[in-house]
């Protein structure tokens, strides 16, 4: 991979975590936002596998962690199963097309990194996990998808695929 | 080749696989040392410094927001600022009032010589971020350990209780909310005098837990803090009661409006009885050049002999003014009914 999308990766990651952090804001607790992270395992992994990609996920993670008060290396790991499920889906032989591509990494890395999101919270003897506000997050980060995977995944791979 | 580079989709990355592999494994790892009470202490303190810069990540967001979208005041600015300068005078005379009775209720309390619940000084903080996630409600305050702040203190709004201090940065400090799961509280009934445990659990409102005669529980009874636990306040409001099922809940006063503007309360200043001084709080006589020629003698005395100082030094009108005091109305009470006597005598 080359170091302009490298570069662009990072940024993305780091307008991911500006994003989480924008839901932060008063009066925004009991609103719907999105999981950033979520579009970009499901989008970047139309790229193949990449360990920078992992990389800016796990620092993505740690940096929700924080955020989100939760045990520290919680949504790296759920972001790393949603990315898992999102390469199986986009390498698929024969490939099928994309949106079916997108829809499989989408749902099926939510439902990965829910219950990655659980099992690290019994790892880490966590008193408990919520599903209802990640189930309303998750509804609102698929409802935006359509909008914001003209800038993760790329135009020839959309087209080549199509 | 695109810009992004060659995507060689037809060969086995088995090295990249396995370290992708490896950092989810070693992902769990890290979450496994978290048991241990050593390991959260050190994550503890970089997670008191991250909630400042979640804070001020919040605050830079919200000002983008604001930057974009809002430019001057508007009519409903305005109304609003009337409608809140309003508010505003009316709360002044409630103040007036409620200090008049403060200091009423403080002189009572003197003349009964009770012992009240000693409360430190509040400190009025500003929510500066939210977070209701997956694992976590919680709220940022923008006061910390500079302004006085620290951990376990009561946090409470206009409508009341919202949660307790759990962590303490220099500026800052995270709010752990009433309806997370790691809450728990000491309360009681206002109407039935029932104890229990409010437990939070992410749902709206929060449960009782092991309330102790429930049969007495009345729906819509207002539940307040029970102080049990030594560390809130007492009578702090907290909600209503809810029948769900067989069991109770509490519909949280603090869900009624927006958290915004919160009043972090210390805990109740109780000394504990290791630490408390001895009866009159005298310590023994260390000073040699007090000492006479029975000084063997007091040397060998034990603290039974002691409370006897107390009782002279009023009557020696030497220093010590704190020793003194719990000795005064002993003395002046008995005097007092003898004076109307004495004056209608006079009569």
């Amino acid at each position: 991979m080359t170091l302009p999308w490298r570069l662009w990766v990072l940024l993305l990651s780091v307008l991911a975590g500006l994003t989480s952090a924008f839901g932060m804001q008063v009066g925004m607790a009991g609103a719907w936002w999105p999981i950033a992270g979520l579009w970009l395992a499901a989008g970047l992994a139309s790229f193949g596998l990449s360990v920078w990609v992992a990389g800016c996920l796990i620092l993505l993670g740690v940096a929700m962690d924080f955020m989100g008060e939760a045990p520290i290396g919680a949504w790296p790991l759920a972001l790393l199963a949603a990315y898992g499920v999102a390469l199986v889906a986009w390498d698929r032989q024969p490939p099928i097309p994309v949106i079916g591509a997108e829809i499989i990494a989408l749902v099926g890395g939510f439902i990965a990194a829910s219950v990655a999101l659980g099992i690290a919270g019994s790892v880490a003897g966590h008193p408990g996990f919520a599903r209802g506000p990640l189930m309303a997050d998750f509804l609102m980060t698929a409802m935006l998808y359509p909008l914001v995977r003209f800038v993760i995944v790329p135009a020839s791979i959309r087209v080549s695929r199509r | 080749m695109a810009w992004y580079g060659r995507r060689r989709s037809g060969e086995p990355r088995v090295g990249a696989r396995a370290v992708v592999v490896g950092l989810g494994i070693s992902m769990v790892g890290v979450l496994a040392i978290q048991t241990s009470s050593a390991v959260r202490g050190g994550i503890d303190a970089s997670r008191e410094s991250m909630d400042g810069v979640a804070a001020n990540l919040a605050s830079f967001s919200s000002g983008i927001t604001g930057w974009s979208f809002g430019f001057g005041r508007n009519a409903e600015d305005e109304a609003k600022i009337s409608e809140l300068e309003a508010r505003v005078r009316d709360l002044q005379r409630w103040k007036d009032l409620a200090e008049t009775m403060a200091l009423r209720m403080e002189r009572y309390e003197k003349l009964l010589d009770l012992v009240g619940e000693t409360q430190g000084q509040s400190v009025t903080a500003r929510v500066v971020a939210e977070e209701n996630g997956p694992f976590a409600a919680t709220r940022i305050a923008n006061a910390g350990a500079a302004n006085g702040v620290r951990e376990g203190f009561a946090v409470v709004n206009e409508n009341g209780l919202v949660g307790r201090v759990i962590r303490v940065g220099e500026y800052t400090s995270r709010i752990l909310l009433l309806t997370d799961f790691s809450s728990r509280i000491p309360v009681m009934g206002t109407l039935s005098g029932d104890r229990a445990l409010l437990v939070g659990d992410s749902g709206a409102g929060a449960q009782l837990l092991e309330p102790e005669t429930p049969d007495k529980i009345v729906a819509g009874e207002i539940w307040v803090t029970s102080g049990d636990d030594g560390k809130l306040p007492l009578g702090v409001r907290v909600g209503t009661a809810r029948k769900d099922g067989a069991n109770w809940r509490i519909d949280l006063a603090m869900e009624s409006a927006p958290v915004d503007f919160v009043r972090l309360v210390p805990p109740p200043d109780f000394a504990s009885p290791e630490t408390a001084p001895a009866l009159g709080g005298v310590e023994r006589n260390t000073d040699e050049s007090l000492k006479t020629v029975s000084a063997p003698l007091a040397a060998t005395t034990t603290s039974t002999t002691t409370p006897a100082t107390p009782a002279l030094r009023p009557q020696t009108g030497t220093t010590r003014p704190a020793a003194t005091q719990p000795a005064q109305p002993a003395q002046t009470q008995p005097a007092q009914p003898a004076q109307p006597g004495g004056q209608g005598g006079g009569q």
